[in-house]
């Protein structure tokens, strides 16, 4: 027989999660409910009788269903989420807004399922000059009523012992019969009702200041929301995450990515030359390397958020920057994400959780990867440093430095008529109010954020982690097979041979490091993706592109930096250890008719390509694991890859009739 | 006057809520109806939301609603 399964509700910002992971602990699974992107979480819960199942729902002000989040509570406790209904519910109420609160537990007391209330906040409450007491609350109720301090672990066994108590007695709880079958639910009268109901029922119970006070929590919202310091210290504090995603995860990123490669090697060292040794070091451990690549910066990012979300400051950012962005069709609450998606699309688009509304969250998510990743930087430096001249422009302008903002501005300009777009075009329906409560500062709950960040990483590395690791593996094939003839391989052999003729050491190891060099550039050339590269070659012609660049563009499919490392190997120069000579090496390149392959009309056609394409699987996986539907992840590949077109094409003519060839 | 017309810091009654029906009822859901009384407490450094008190929360509305909610200081 399966655990009793009791779910816990409430309104928003009242300490839900943090009561959840209290009574859980750690383990917990999710999943996602049938057909909409909200996700439950559900964990053990150990009663002093029995382990039962605890679901956490979303918050919600209503059971009234307006957005999907509500739908998904309405839904769950009548037992038609695919799950069956709960045998008993939590309800969670905060002490500092009773009013509120009891407006959605009357509601739920007419379900007539066996319910409790977890009366929480009691500390915010009392600051606030409020005091609830739980015995006269459940007087008036008919409902146990314990006081918990989620945060602190207190209350817990009491709250096992009121539920263990109701489940076994199974009864209903007294309905406060404000709405009759058939009634409008949503009724003027209906709504009415309810909060009269909530103030008889705290009549005695509630006791409250003859004036409002001035709490901590209020003065520091007076400085954190001014016109001048709220915004400087906004502007701070986006600086610092922004620095730490870009800056400080570096390192972290790149010792992941080594230790991994590292390990790889190690363990394939006693291993014979084999295919399948090649397909564990360069696919499957390459592969894996590239995906805990993202851990850095999604570990932080999410310290951050958690940090931001449980000290009730996410509330204000979203505040103080809507104006900005509320033109677009989006929110304040989009700031975040789409700032972080500078550093990396990545976390940026895992960070649109925080967003609510599901129109608003799709329509970020979709226009994110439009902001210029760090990964693109290695594609903008190269081109630059080979093809762009080191002038000055106005005296005081440098040319390279002009080309490099340019690129950055023109992802997030193109961001503009895409979100606009997709508002009017493709995502229908009434935009849903701007509507965001406020809640109280208080000290965020470490475990809370320790939990929510560990959960992230995992979630990214087992869900987005296997489609990243499969393209790479896919890739891998594509630059692996066929194998070099048998004539191409004798004759590099017979050519090494011939090496050790140089009597100087470091000479002969030099010329036979070319040698590698080139022996790979030539199989890399033979191989499927190669072919491919001259398959495609017409395709890009329009960008100026011959099949060499077309195919380290398609190389880089996995993520955009690999254009570079791929460009070096077709090119006989390894690209990691020898920038000059890469950049030497393509100012130099010519196309079969003896012209220049590169100039600067090239060079800014390969940049803006890179700027507005969505060559990086991993950004792909993470949409489609975010947005639900493989079909949202194909459609930003499809228009980014379109856009990339089509601007790389048009920089390329611009730029020859301007005479940058 | 409407709620966006009410200075920083003044408070006032709600007489009406002249809104899209689904945007009136999320808003009296929350305590926001008729009767209720609710204080401007600032808007944002841009101009647009504003910040309010409503009974013992706040809660941020942009103006485009606050537009709709006629009230009585």
């Amino acid at each position: 027989m399966s655990p009793r399964s009791i779910a816990l509700l409430g309104n928003p910002n009242v300490g839900k999660t943090t009561l959840f992971n209290a009574l859980t602990g750690l383990r917990h699974h999710t999943g996602n409910y049938p057909g909409v992107t909200v996700e439950w979480t559900a964990g053990s819960w150990v009663l002093d009788t029995a382990t039962v199942e605890l679901v956490d729902l979303p918050g919600t002000y209503s059971l009234a269903a307006t957005s999907p989040d509500e739908a998904v509570v309405a839904a769950t406790l009548q037992g038609q989420a695919g799950r069956p209904a709960p045998d008993a519910l939590l309800v969670i109420v905060d002490a500092s807004n009773p009013e509120r609160n009891l407006y959605l537990l009357s509601q739920v007391l007419e379900l007539g399922v066996p319910t409790v209330v977890a009366l929480n906040m009691v500390d915010v409450a009392a600051a606030k000059g409020l005091e609830v007491d739980a015995g006269e609350l459940s007087r008036a109720l008919g409902v146990e009523v314990v006081e918990v301090r989620a945060d602190k672990r207190r209350g817990l066994d009491a709250l096992a012992i009121a539920v263990s108590k109701a489940m076994q007695a199974g009864l209903a709880p007294p309905a406060p019969g404000l709405s009759s079958p058939g009634d409008q639910e949503r009724s003027v009268d209906v709504i009415r009702g309810r909060y009269a109901w909530s103030r008889r029922m705290l009549v005695n119970a509630l006791r409250r200041p003859a004036s409002p006070l001035r709490t901590p929590s209020d003065r520091l919202d007076t400085v954190l929301t001014h016109k001048v310091w709220g915004t400087l210290i906004f502007f701070a504090l986006m600086a610092t995450a922004f620095q730490s995603l870009f800056t400080w995860a570096q390192p972290v990123m790149e010792l992941a990515e080594k230790a991994v490669n590292q390990l790889g090697s190690t363990l394939l060292a006693g291993f014979p030359a084999s295919t399948l040794k090649d397909l564990l070091a360069d696919g499957v451990f390459a592969g894996a390397a590239g995906v805990l690549v993202f851990l850095p910066q999604i570990a932080i990012l999410f310290l951050f958020i958690a940090i931001l979300e449980d000290c009730g400051y996410m509330a204000r950012t979203a505040f103080l920057m809507d104006r900005l962005l509320s033109p677009l069709g989006l929110s304040g609450r989009s700031f975040i994400p789409l700032l972080s998606s500078f550093a990396c699309a990545v976390p940026g688009i895992m960070a649109t959780r925080t967003i609510e509304q599901r129109r608003e969250r799709l329509i970020t998510m979709l226009v994110a990867p439009l902001m210029s990743c760090s990964a693109r930087l290695p594609v903008y430096t190269l081109m630059i440093a080979a093809f762009v001249p080191a002038r000055r422009v106005l005296g005081i302008f440098s040319l390279q430095g002009l080309t490099l903002l340019g690129m950055y501005l023109l992802g997030a300009l193109v961001a503009i008529p895409v979100a606009l777009l997709l508002r009017r075009r493709l995502i229908s329906g009434v935009a849903p109010m701007f509507l965001i409560e406020l809640p109280s500062y208080k000290w965020p709950d470490l475990r809370s954020v320790g939990h929510r960040v560990w959960s992230q990483c995992k979630a990214f590395v087992v869900q987005a982690g296997s489609i990243i690791l499969s393209v790479a593996v896919l890739v891998w094939a594509l630059t692996y097979f066929p194998r070099p003839s048998v004539e191409l391989n004798q004759a590099f052999d017979a050519r090494r041979a011939a090496l050790v003729s140089i009597s100087d050491v470091s000479a002969r190891q030099v010329a036979d490091k070319a040698l590698t060099q080139e022996q790979r550039g030539a199989e890399l050339r033979q191989s499927l993706l190669g072919r491919m590269g001259r398959g495609v070659e017409p395709f890009f012609a329009p960008l100026g592109w011959d099949w060499r660049i077309s195919m380290a563009a398609l190389a880089s499919f996995p993520a955009r930096e690999v254009v570079v490392a791929t460009l070096g190997t077709i090119f006989n120069v390894d690209a990691e250890s020898d920038s000059q000579g890469l950049r030497v090496t393509l100012q130099h390149a010519k196309r079969e008719d003896g012209q220049p392959l590169f100039n600067l009309a090239v060079g800014l056609s390969i940049m803006v390509f890179f700027a507005l394409c969505a060559q990086c699987v991993s950004t792909l996986a993470v949409i489609a694991r975010e947005s639900g539907h493989w079909g949202w992840a194909v459609f930003t590949f499809t228009y980014m890859t379109t856009l990339a077109w089509l601007g790389a094409a048009l920089t390329y003519r611009i730029a020859i009739a301007l005479g940058g060839a | 006057m409407t709620l966006d017309q009410l200075e920083d810091g003044r408070s006032a009654q709600v007489l009406a809520l002249r809104l899209e029906p689904s945007r009136a009822m999320r808003l009296m859901e929350m305590g926001l109806m008729e009767g209720e009384r609710v204080t401007v407490l600032r808007r944002a450094p841009l101009g647009d939301p504003l910040e309010l008190q409503v009974g013992d929360f706040r809660l941020s509305l942009r103006r485009e609603d606050a537009r709709g909610i006629e009230v009585q200081p």
